[in-house]
């Protein structure tokens, strides 16, 4: 536990520190800067979430095997204080510049290594102090301290697992992705694909018009510049990699697809993630008011959309070495529960959501990954077209800008292993958070009359630095994967008992 | 079979667990459903109905007679009934059926050779000459507008309407291999078609003094379980069910209350449809334990179907052939006594 929350805290510090170095002009020359960079390693899962370039640590392609790179980081750390160390007893070195840069970089590394033996000392020292209160309250019996000492053993192994995911999950971090999203030109689709963009990766846009492909293509590759200018060293070195290409391409149209999925497979070599996000609905009414060509075009976009993307992207991915995932966007009525007045839209993601599970069954060899990607509700116009004004009352308790659910759905979509995993926007800390704060939501999107009250997206852009930097507590509730809450939990188990059952002796 | 509108709850807790180990391997066959009854109502529906206070379950017959305001006109047989798709399979098997109790029945196809054909036999078989068609492709807006009017040509009115019309391009491969065309069929007939098809029914029947009633027949996937080999069959069969669903809800909220929309579970039938997927061993195994020819589905169904309209019952259904305990009382048969080996197919 001691390190769940310590790694945490540092987390938040730096970043503050962070940006404060970056935002003003260094106050004592060259010295803070470095001490930002030195900060940099540790710091990426909370810079990954909060602060506005994502990802630090970037490999070339060439190194692009995931399984061989868990024990890199120590490796790394080793590998740059020993070059460092012999590059500063070089002798050729020894020009003024250079000698300073080798020491600055010495005196970086060396830094590394005490946050490293640093964190370690603490972790000890806590452990300690936890047996200490132990052995104290066990007033010396023999069988409680052998307890003692094997819930302590208990608690360092769990540690180490926590620890060792969380390298896990940074290394897996790590790297461009390559990324084709469908119906990306609105919506959430957009925000998707430039908080993909921005974390480094290639993105490929499609929609069914070029000019709006294009379009989107200035705008992505507009905020990418601002973002790289924005950054610094590594973060503006992980950015070089990412770039954002697409074509125009009707998803229900068997040759689109294929033509796509081509386009992406040149462009950019392989795909890992595949998002299947195009959908549409044309407002709330009841079916008797559809025309034939409202309910062909949803059919057609929602389901067949989706399944001819994904057949194409499973037949490009069982031919990488890597595999890949594709992830199809789940929606109302995918539970399977009733959705009056959306009843083909509601249908078609039921469909899919079976789609998913036969799905499953039919990759379960392969390297390929299914899984679905819940966004919760998203204020676009999919969601709006129609709505009434009660709608809209609800809509501001629940509902959230397609930034915000980008922010939290991407980082974990990026870093998604194995197949059948839901990556929801809505999880119970949210839902509780938002039903409880329901009285303060009312008109935060809407005001009584159903008017909107929140800025444009271009608007919302320009203060999106910002807006990242706050911190979420739900963000930081997601932060740890399920399997870190269930060690936490054993370890505050362990730990519980034996103060229970040391009460109970004395 | 008439009577069995009271829920028999208990059936409810019956294990599902190894059905579904069984079943769902590689291949799910045809509605393995452990359902609550063989008509289980829907009570959200009921509880809500305005004229109605009483607890639904007993009062259900009464109420629906008793709630006539809407209704200018009770049913009464002989049913006008409309089949979608009619021209084999299942379709077929329930037109003849209809037809020996004394219905009018149109039907329809894709093609205009296929009804025709269908027609003359069914004339034959039956003996009966109440029977029309005509040519329509249930995926065309304009086609199913054609049918409706041609309905109310012939018959004036529709009573029964079972949108039947389904495809699964006949091929049974895993979705990476299967061609875009088919997938596009399966789509457009099961999902696309269907939903024009009851938005028409609805404008139909609404505007009819006697109401209306519509089938949607579901299928292998439709409660959610996994389909590999024909996972888009399955997931535009799930959309049918949860189609069904939301247009109850939606009728519900419009006060629409003479047109109900129920579900039809054939279970699994032996038309080309199923046995052009019994290449594995699993597949056989269960298409020998547990499909039945159409005639003998339609034998069950048609009289339930009609038992709805006469005994005036307004809450949406789910009819099942193949119940839960059927599909288990056949599969211990087959595995203690070996009884229907090779029934249809040869198994190994």
């Amino acid at each position: 536990m001691a390190i769940v929350a310590k790694v945490h805290v540092s987390t938040l510090e730096c970043h503050h520190y962070y940006h404060r170095g970056s935002g003003h002009p260094p106050l004592s020359g060259r010295v803070l800067p470095r001490v930002v960079t030195t900060w940099d390693p540790l710091i990426v899962k909370g810079r990954r979430r909060i602060v506005v370039q994502p990802c630090r640590s970037f490999k070339s392609e060439d190194e692009y095997v995931k399984g061989s790179e868990t024990k890199k980081p120590v490796n790394k750390l080793v590998g740059a204080i020993r070059s460092a160390v012999w590059s500063c007893s070089k002798p050729s070195l020894r020009t003024e510049i250079k000698y300073r840069e080798a020491i600055e970089k010495l005196e970086e590394r060396l830094f590394l290594l005490a946050l490293y033996v640093g964190r370690y000392v603490i972790t000890m020292m806590s452990t300690g102090v936890v047996m200490f209160i132990g052995f104290q309250l066990s007033g010396g019996d023999s069988q409680m301290n052998e307890l003692i000492w094997y819930s302590w053993l208990g608690g360092v192994i769990i540690g180490t697992m926590i620890g060792s995911n969380l390298v896990l999950d940074e290394v897996a971090r790590a790297g461009p992705r390559n990324v084709v999203i469908t119906g990306s030109t609105r919506g959430l689709g957009k925000a998707l694909a430039r908080e993909f963009l921005l974390s480094g990766d290639r993105v490929v846009v499609t929609s069914r018009s070029p000019e709006s492909v294009d379009l989107t293509i200035k705008e992505l590759e507009e905020n990418l510049k601002q973002a790289v200018n924005a950054a610094t060293g590594s973060a503006r070195k992980k950015l070089a990699h990412a770039k954002v290409v697409g074509m125009a391409c009707d998803v229900s149209e068997p040759l689109d697809v294929r033509k796509l999925g081509k386009f992406a497979a040149d462009e950019l070599g392989y795909i890992d993630i595949w998002v299947n996000n195009a959908g549409t609905n044309k407002g709330f009414r009841p079916l008797l008011q559809f025309t034939n060509n409202d309910i062909q075009e949803i059919v057609s976009t929602n389901l067949i959309g989706s399944i001819l993307c994904t057949k194409e992207a499973i037949q490009i991915m069982r031919t990488q070495s890597n595999g890949g995932h594709v992830f199809n966007m789940d929606g109302a009525g995918s539970g399977g529960s009733s959705t009056p007045l959306t009843a083909v839209y509601g249908s078609t993601k039921c469909g899919l959501r079976q789609l998913q599970s036969s799905l499953l069954k039919e990759c379960k060899r392969t390297k390929v990954g299914m899984h679905t990607a819940s966004p919760g509700m998203v204020l676009t116009d999919l969601l709006l077209s129609g709505s009434t004004i009660q709608n809209r009352q609800m809509f501001n308790i629940i509902c959230e800008h397609p930034e915000t659910v980008a922010r939290t759905l991407v980082p974990r979509m990026r870093v998604v292993k194995g197949s059948g995993r839901a990556i929801n926007y809505l999880t119970p800390p949210r839902i509780l958070i938002a039903l409880v704060t329901a009285w303060l939501r009312r008109g935060r999107w809407f005001d009584d009359q159903g008017r909107a009250l929140y800025a444009a997206e271009a608007d919302r852009l320009r203060n999106w630095a910002e807006n990242r930097t706050r911190f979420s507590f739900t963000d930081a509730m997601e932060m740890y994967t399920e399997n870190t809450w269930i060690s936490v939990f054993s370890l505050s188990v362990v730990c519980a008992f034996i103060i229970l059952s040391s009460t109970g002796s004395t | 079979m008439a009577e069995m509108s009271v829920p028999i709850t208990s059936i409810q807790f019956f294990p599902k667990s190894a059905l579904c180990s069984l079943s769902t391997r590689k291949f799910n066959p045809h509605d393995l459903w452990v359902g609550s009854a063989i008509v289980s109502p829907s009570p959200k529906f009921c509880l809500k109905s305005k004229y109605n206070s009483l607890p639904f379950c007993a009062a259900a017959v009464k109420a629906a007679s008793s709630s006539e305001k809407t209704q200018t006109e009770p049913m009464i047989p002989p049913y006008n009934v409309l089949i979608t798709g009619g021209s084999k399979g299942i379709g077929y098997a329930l037109a003849k059926e209809f037809l020996k109790a004394g219905d009018n029945v149109i039907i329809c196809s894709r093609s205009d050779e296929r009804v025709v054909s269908a027609l003359d036999r069914l004339r034959v078989e039956t003996g009966k000459q109440h029977v029309w068609g005509t040519r329509c492709d249930v995926k065309e807006g304009e086609d199913v507008k054609n049918l409706a009017a041609f309905a109310k040509q012939k018959l004036k009115y529709i009573d029964i309407w079972i949108n039947n019309a389904g495809s699964n391009a006949y091929s049974f491969k895993p979705l990476a291999e299967a061609s875009d065309e088919d997938l596009i069929q399966v789509v457009t007939t099961n999902t696309l078609g269907l939903m024009i098809c009851c938005r028409e029914a609805i404008n139909l029947m609404q505007n009819q003094p006697r109401g209306g009633h519509i089938f949607n027949i579901d299928g292998a996937g439709s409660d959610g379980r996994p389909t590999p080999r024909f996972a888009a069959y399955g997931a535009t069969k799930r959309s049918v069910v949860h189609l069904t669903k939301s247009l109850q809800a939606e009728l519900e909220m419009q006060d629409v209350k003479n047109v109900i929309v129920h579900n039809l579970s054939p279970g699994m039938v032996t038309t080309d449809l199923l046995m052009s997927g019994a290449n594995t061993k699993q597949a056989k195994f269960f298409i020998n334990v547990l499909a039945e020819p159409a005639d003998v589905v339609a034998e069950y169904l048609v009289p339930n179907i009609r038992s709805i309209p006469t005994n005036g019952s307004r809450k949406p259904t789910y009819i099942r052939f193949l119940t839960g305990l059927k599909a288990y009382s056949q599969i211990f048969s087959r595995i203690a006594f070996g009884a229907r080996r090779n029934r249809y197919v040869l198994e190994d």
